[in-house]
């Protein structure tokens, strides 16, 4: 899935109310999107094969450049980047790249969801 | 954890001039700060803004978003640090975190963890800082 966007200063404010600290607004430009609702559910769901009423996020990694700018277009790019069972768990791993206008790395983050108990 | 002397909001220094971080608190977590996450990120699996799918899940109630709980962790070390000084984080999330949780962010040896109050570590992190 790829998608450009812009960083809009409403979700970013948005952000700084749901963390609700004074370092809030600081926070929310590192943080302002989660890679697997980027694309909206499917990309977790049809992207990983998980049953989303199962499926837990077990970690989530970030490799920052810089932070987001309010107002700035961005590209993101987000895959599968693995998929692979342990034991009963199945495990899904996501990757979701934020580049800016000149292509640069703002951020790259890794989503990792568990299935537990899937049986398939 | 060390990073640049440039930045001195909050933390204490450590004699040989590197930064250590304190504990910091965060919450409760409420449900109106669980939807504003959502409405925010997008992500409005009802595990998170609607009980009933929570309770039918097994769970007590809906749970907070595990980027909101990594949010939360990433915005104690923000407070001390500054947003320039992270360079990576590694979070693990290993319990849910419900309205009404009070978190705790405790630094550890490479990062924080972020701890109920009953003790149950909820997430934990490991963060590379450093100038860039």
């Amino acid at each position: 899935m790829e998608d450009d966007l812009t960083v809009s200063p409403d979700v970013l404010a948005a952000l700084v109310r749901a963390v609700g600290s004074p370092a809030g607004a600081a926070t929310a430009a590192l943080v302002p999107y989660f890679g697997a609702a980027v694309g909206g559910e499917s990309t977790a769901v049809d992207g990983l094969g998980l049953d989303l009423s199962r499926a837990l996020l077990a970690g989530i990694d970030y490799d920052w450049r810089r932070p987001f700018a309010p107002g700035e277009r961005v590209h993101v790019r987000v895959t599968v980047e693995d998929v692979f069972r342990k034991g009963a768990n199945q495990f899904g791993l996501l990757a979701a790249e934020f580049t800016d206008a000149a292509g640069d790395l703002v951020q790259r983050q890794t989503v990792t969801f568990i299935e537990r108990g899937s049986g398939k | 954890m060390t990073q640049d002397d440039s930045v001195t909001n909050g933390e204490s220094a450590a004699p040989d001039g590197s930064v250590t971080l304190g504990e910091r608190t965060r919450g409760p977590v409420t449900r109106v700060q669980i939807a504003r996450y959502a409405g925010a990120v997008g992500d409005f699996n009802p595990v998170h803004v609607d009980d009933e799918f929570a309770r039918a899940s097994g769970l007590p109630s809906v749970i907070a978003h595990g980027p909101l709980t990594v949010t939360l962790a990433l915005d104690a070390v923000v407070e001390q640090l500054g947003p320039q000084a992270l360079r990576s984080a590694e979070a693990r999330l290993s319990a849910p975190v419900f309205p009404g949780d009070e978190l705790t962010v405790v630094p550890t040896a490479d990062g924080v963890e972020v701890r109920k109050a009953d003790g149950t570590v909820a997430a934990t992190v490991r963060l590379e800082t450093g100038t860039r």
